[in-house]
């Protein structure tokens, strides 16, 4: 049975009690305007990642996506090496930047199409699919850039999308919330979102009620690899640079950020608004021990203590415990076993 | 293997149950059961699922604790019992999934129970193999297995599940139990074998062992006598000697309403032919001919290994065929995947409503539309949900689910339901043909009403349908010609409303014997 | 199973207290603050350096110095770390950066807010008030090579480890390392540039795998502080002590089992907590408005006397003669 409040609850609740926490600690430095903005600005790459991983796990037969940050780092240098070919990024500003972020979520697409094409067409685990892309992403983007920095440049869209502020919020955010927005919708109304989640909970039924298994797959990495693409595009235009490399503690943040949402490994259950505020709270967590001055082991530490956190709450129903009212009664029908047969 | 009776044999009172109370949170589960078993008699446990059979069961072997109540057991008064107290005490149950340890031997199995008890659950503690071997040749001879070495020494994987069972009961009774309860006992065995537990049982019986079935089955319950126990509802609804009641008696009880259990079919086959299937081949199907009208009921049965299955999921397009052609309605079709049987208004309700059919986390809703997904969404692509749970609501209502919450996990409906919920789903797309797989398997009466009655209405409005089953009332009762299959093909044909479960059975196998000779 | 969740419940809670006591309350500080940023957390090389920072905070009272770090490494947790920091409000910045280019955008940003920027091992960060080095790394990657080839007897195939290929002193040492073996027609460079990520063990398989794949290999010249752990290790097992020559940056205390057995030929250096002060002493005078001119003491062994070039962008590059090159015989004179 989904505890869809009870997560949501929890992670409102968590944010807030980081909030305060962060107030308190910095005398209130923390809830600055520029700190809220430098916050916001550093979650979005991680933020658009961990909806990725979502997407792939709630496909369910093991569904994960391992190449994320490297599809990102891929996408930025492939499509700075490419687009710098024909353009300047000082002389024809605005085209230099849509055509870098069109070949980023190109590139992006592309890379997430491969790993669809790959699960769905020749049924390989995800797991394994996505771990072999990720190295052979990693793997090209060393080869396009030399294993170096690959310099973009800062034109000046590209510059804004990673620097400016639309009435104070982080234009990346803004892009970030906004695309989450799009994928919830998607989830909710669309048929694919039904058969994503359905197919999740139980391939085989799906397989028989005619499902077009291999198109939801399909367009479910895809997806995920377009917002890799995102991320890497802004990257780029966060640091000006992008480098095979970056970013390589994404990948399990990521996976932490999803699980935390109570997003079902196993698949057929996840909320984008709870991965939001999920990696919202991590955000908060990381920035407010830094803020601290404490030790990045800490932070590692303090991750951890919330995921059990979360865990417990997940099994034992917190929320009842906190808000009897809302209690959920057990299901007094036994669970039936299908009668076996011996063929 | 004696059990030692307290008093003359036949009226020792070896349970009894006072008013045994049980609440799951806010759910009551059992209100008051009054409940007296005595050595020697057999006992029919019967209800719907969901009446709190189960729950009983659970707590006089131990792993419930009552809410209130009594439970006198022996002569000593409990609140409740453990499972290592139950099973001194000689309460023994046979699960429907045997719980045997599939990788040890026969002998093992059989003897382990004691040891386990006999250590009192400790964990250090000698394996004796000779009392071992001896324990179970006892038991194996009461239940009719062969006791020789060769037999004792079988891993248990390798025996037939009919032997399984056996091996199961004479587990049960390798400690001398006095009470054994055997859940479910019947689903997978084929008639001869049914008949051999008959005698396994009687003979438990002489020897003072009291048995307590838990079962659908009416039949079988008349066959093998003793009393009746009805629950509906968490309440014991009538206790009595089982010739008191008829068929028809018990099934109200069981449900309430009034069941009529003979010949459900009502109406007439129509005259345009609906679905032919051609010289089909796949694994295990060699060369299968035969036509459906519109409006007609088909029957398909054979044992286990027959090809029924196969045949049914080529159809489907689960499995399909390797050649032969299926025509629908005049065109021939191509049924490489479900879709495509789907596409071409076949339907097919799967043989594993678990696995294969439901998505049990999700809603009824969810579960409802699952085929009309696109047909619900707009020009825009967004599905249109209102319309989707008035639909829900509609198939819900037809098929009588026992609850309006469409929100409802269907992991958490009973058995019956579930397979309703799974049939509205098909009927969603109102298919031409709908091919069911076992449509009552581990279904309750009340149920099993519902689905006969919802079938026959589907082929009076015109629909062909397929139950393929090894249920032979089922069949009898409902369909118009019975096929019967053996070896990959179709040996026989029937008439539903002249033949008899005899008959079908000698045709399920009379030409398994032919060809051995 | 509610007396277990209450548990839970309550041990996050008192666990999140403790957090947030052993923050501190970091009330308006009245002391300018520099906080200095490493590579990674807990390594020898810059848990030494952390014993500079904290002498330097101690010798200098009116400044609250401190050395922070990611703990894995990756150029992305270091930018949070600074981007935080910034958020907060430092006053000074003094970064070991994990890959300069990753940081530039944020080192701007810094300085527009009026933060002191100083950073090491940087030489090609544009946007910094001064970067620190040590040595001129031409200089150092040359010496080193040149002991190298010494030990090799000035022929024989060499090969060289850098802790990654964005490691830009790494690139500098190994680099120069190269145009000095070309003076030596006998030396042959075979797969160069292999890439540690600073982990001891993995450059001590990759060692192993570059033994079997050259039997006949003469000299390593490593470079992340603990590649002369790794590689010394392979070496040592593989009974080649003696027979194979292994130059390389490492730190006296961590490298003196394998320098006594030989397995490590020398090992060259600078002291990381006579840079951290280096840097620290550096941002307190840029904090004061004072200028750092060709010459100048900064009060730190090694540094008495620096080279203040043009840097790469608008900042100054200020160069020390901290330079160590140690061997068996003289690796005791610095225990650290």
């Amino acid at each position: 049975m989904q505890k869809t409040g009870g997560q949501l609850v929890m992670l409102v609740a968590i944010n807030c009690l980081l909030l305060v926490l962060g107030a308190a600690i910095s005398g209130g430095s923390f809830l600055s305007l520029f700190n809220l903005q430098s916050m916001a600005s550093q979650l979005p790459e991680i933020g658009l990642l961990a909806i990725g991983v979502m997407l792939a796990m709630c496909a369910g037969n093991g569904g994960i996506d391992l190449s994320g940050i490297a599809l990102a780092n891929l996408s930025g240098v492939l499509s700075a090496v490419i687009v710098s070919s024909f353009l300047s990024s000082t002389d024809s500003e605005t085209a230099f930047s849509l055509a870098f972020i069109a070949g980023a979520l190109a590139i992006g697409f592309l890379g997430g199409l491969t790993n669809g094409l790959l699960i769905s067409k020749l049924n390989i685990t995800p797991i394994l699919c996505t771990l072999g892309t990720q190295m052979a992403f990693m793997g090209l983007a060393v080869v396009v850039s030399g294993g170096k920095a690959v310099m973009v440049g800062s034109p000046a869209l590209l510059s804004s999308i990673g620097n400016d502020m639309f009435l104070e919020v982080p234009i990346s955010f803004l892009i970030f919330v906004v695309v989450a927005g799009l994928i919830a919708a998607a989830l909710k109304f669309t048929p694919y979102g039904l058969w994503l989640m359905l197919m999740g909970t139980n391939p085989k039924a799906a397989l028989y009620a005619g499902f077009p298994k291999n198109g939801v797959l399909m367009a479910t990495y895809a997806i995920s690899g377009t917002l890799s693409g995102l991320a890497g595009a802004i990257i780029a235009a966060r640091n000006v640079n992008v480098k095979f490399d970056y970013g390589s503690s994404y990948l399990l943040i990521a996976i932490l950020i999803a699980v935390m949402a109570g997003v079902k490994p196993e698949g057929g259950y996840g909320r984008v608004i709870c991965v939001v505020l999920s990696a919202v709270a991590l955000q908060l967590m990381s920035s407010l021990l830094n803020f601290g001055g404490l030790s990045n082991f800490v932070r590692d530490f303090a991750w951890g203590l919330l995921l059990l956190t979360f865990l417990a709450v997940g099994r034992y129903d917190l929320t009842g415990f906190l808000f009897p009212g809302n209690r959920q009664p057990v299901s007094l029908a036994p669970r039936p076993h299908a009668p076996k047969r011996d063929n | 293997m004696l059990a030692r009776a307290t008093s003359e044999q036949g009226l020792g009172r070896f349970l009894e149950l006072r008013n045994i109370q049980k609440w799951f949170g806010g759910v009551h589960a059992l209100r008051g059961i009054d409940l007296t078993l005595q050595l020697g008699e057999a006992y029919h446990l019967l209800g719907e699922n969901g009446c709190g059979k189960s729950t009983v069961i659970k707590i006089m072997s131990g792993a419930l604790e009552p809410s209130a109540g009594e439970i006198v057991l022996d002569g000593r008064t409990f609140t409740a019992l453990t499972p290592i107290q139950s099973l001194a005490a000689g309460i023994e149950t046979v699960y429907q999934d045997l719980s045997l340890l599939p990788n040890l031997t026969v002998a093992e199995n059989v003897a382990l129970n004691e040891q386990l008890v006999g250590a009192n659950g400790r964990l250090a503690r000698l394996f004796d193999r000779s009392r071992l071997r001896q324990t179970a040749e006892r038991a194996l001879v009461t239940v009719g297995l062969p006791t020789d070495r060769t037999f004792l020494n079988t891993t248990v994987s390798d025996l037939p599940l009919a032997a399984r069972q056996l091996v199961a009961i004479a587990r049960a009774i390798a400690t001398r139990a006095k009470l054994v309860i055997m859940d479910e006992p019947t689903t997978s065995l084929t008639r001869r074998e049914v008949d051999n537990l008959i005698r396994v049982v009687e003979r438990l019986r002489s020897e003072n062992v009291a048995v307590l079935f838990v079962t659908h089955k009416l039949d079988e319950c008349y066959r093998i006598g003793g009393h009746a126990i009805v629950f509906r509802d968490g309440q014991c609804v009538a206790q009595g000697p089982i010739e008191n009641y008829s068929k028809k008696q018990l099934a109200e009880l069981m449900t309430g309403r009034v069941i009529d259990s003979e010949r459900y079919r009502t109406g007439k086959p129509m005259a345009a032919e609906l679905l032919n299937v051609s010289r089909l081949m796949a694994a295990g199907v060699e060369e299968v001919s035969f036509g459906v009208r519109q409006g007609e009921i088909l029957g398909i049965t054979g044992l286990a290994d027959s090809g029924r299955n196969e045949l049914a999921m080529a159809i489907a397009g689960v499995e399909p065929a390797g050649s032969g052609t299926i025509t629908l309605e005049g065109r021939d079709v191509s049924i490489r995947r479900p879709a495509d049987a789907i596409a071409n208004g076949i339907g097919y309700v799967p043989e594993d409503r678990l696995a294969e059919g439901l998505f049990l986390d999700k809603s009824i809703f969810e579960n409802e539309i699952a085929l009309i997904i696109t047909k619900l969404s707009n020009a825009l692509g967004v599905v249109d949900k209102e319309e989707g749970r008035t639909i829900a609501a509609r198939l819900s209502e037809e098929m009588r689910l026992n609850t309006k919450d469409l929100d409802l996990p269907v992991g958490a409906l009973s058995g019956g339901n579930q397979q309703r919920v799974l049939i509205g789903r098909w009927l969603s797309i109102a298919p031409k043909l709908l091919v069911l797989h076992g449509p009552t398997v581990g279904v309750d009466v009340g149920s099993k009403d519902t689905i006969y009655r919802a079938i026959q209405s589907l082929a009076e409005a015109g629909m062909g349908l397929i139950i393929v089953s090894d249920d032979l009332p089922e069949l009898l009762q409902n369909a118009d010609r019975i096929l019967v299959m053996n070896n990959g093909r179709v040996v026989a044909e029937f008439d539903a409303e002249q033949a008899t479960e005899d008959q079908l059975y000698r045709a399920m196998l009379t030409s398994k014997m032919e060809t051995v000779q | 199973m509610k007396a277990l969740s209450k548990k839970m419940l309550a041990g996050t809670a008192v666990a999140a207290a403790m957090l947030a006591g052993s923050a501190g309350a970091l009330v308006a500080q009245e002391k300018p603050v520099i906080a200095t940023v490493v590579k990674i957390s807990g390594i020898p090389w810059f848990d030494r350096m952390n014993t500079g920072v904290d002498a330097f905070a101690e010798a200098n009272p009116d400044v609250d110095a401190s050395q922070s770090g990611p703990a894995t490494a990756d150029s992305a947790q270091q930018l949070q770390i600074i981007q935080d920091l910034v958020a907060k409000g430092v006053n000074a910045l003094a970064v070991v950066p994990m890959d300069p280019a990753v940081l530039e955008g944020t080192f701007k940003r810094a300085m527009e807010r009026g933060i002191v920027v100083v950073t090491h091992e940087a030489d090609n960060q544009t946007n910094t008030n001064a970067d620190v080095e040590a040595f001129d790394n031409a200089d150092y990657g040359a010496a080193l090579n040149e002991r190298l080839a010494e030990c090799m007897g000035k022929e024989g195939k060499w090969t060289t480890f850098v802790g990654s290929l964005g490691s830009r002193t790494h690139m500098q040492w190994v680099g120069a390392g190269e145009e000095n073996a070309k003076k030596y027609a006998g030396m042959e460079l075979v797969d160069p540039n292999n890439e540690s990520f600073d982990d001891a063990n993995g450059t001590y398989e990759k060692a192993k795998e570059i033994l079997r794949k050259h039997p006949d290999i003469k000299g390593f010249q490593t470079s992340a502080g603990n590649d002369v752990l790794g590689v010394g290790r392979a070496i040592d097992e593989a009974g080649l002590t003696g027979k194979v020559c292994l130059v390389g940056t490492g730190l006296p205390n961590p490298s003196a089992d394998l320098l006594e057995s030989g397995a490590i030929t020398a090992i060259g250096f600078w002291d990381p907590q006579k840079a951290g002060m280096a840097m620290n002493a550096v941002a307190k005078l840029l904090l004061a408005k004072k200028e750092v001119t060709n010459g100048l003491d900064l009060g730190v062994e090694g540094y008495n006397k620096v080279t203040v070039k043009k840097g790469a962008g608008e900042g100054l590059l200020i160069v020390g003669n901290g330079m160590v090159l140690a061997d068996k015989a003289t690796y005791k004179e610095h225990l650290f």
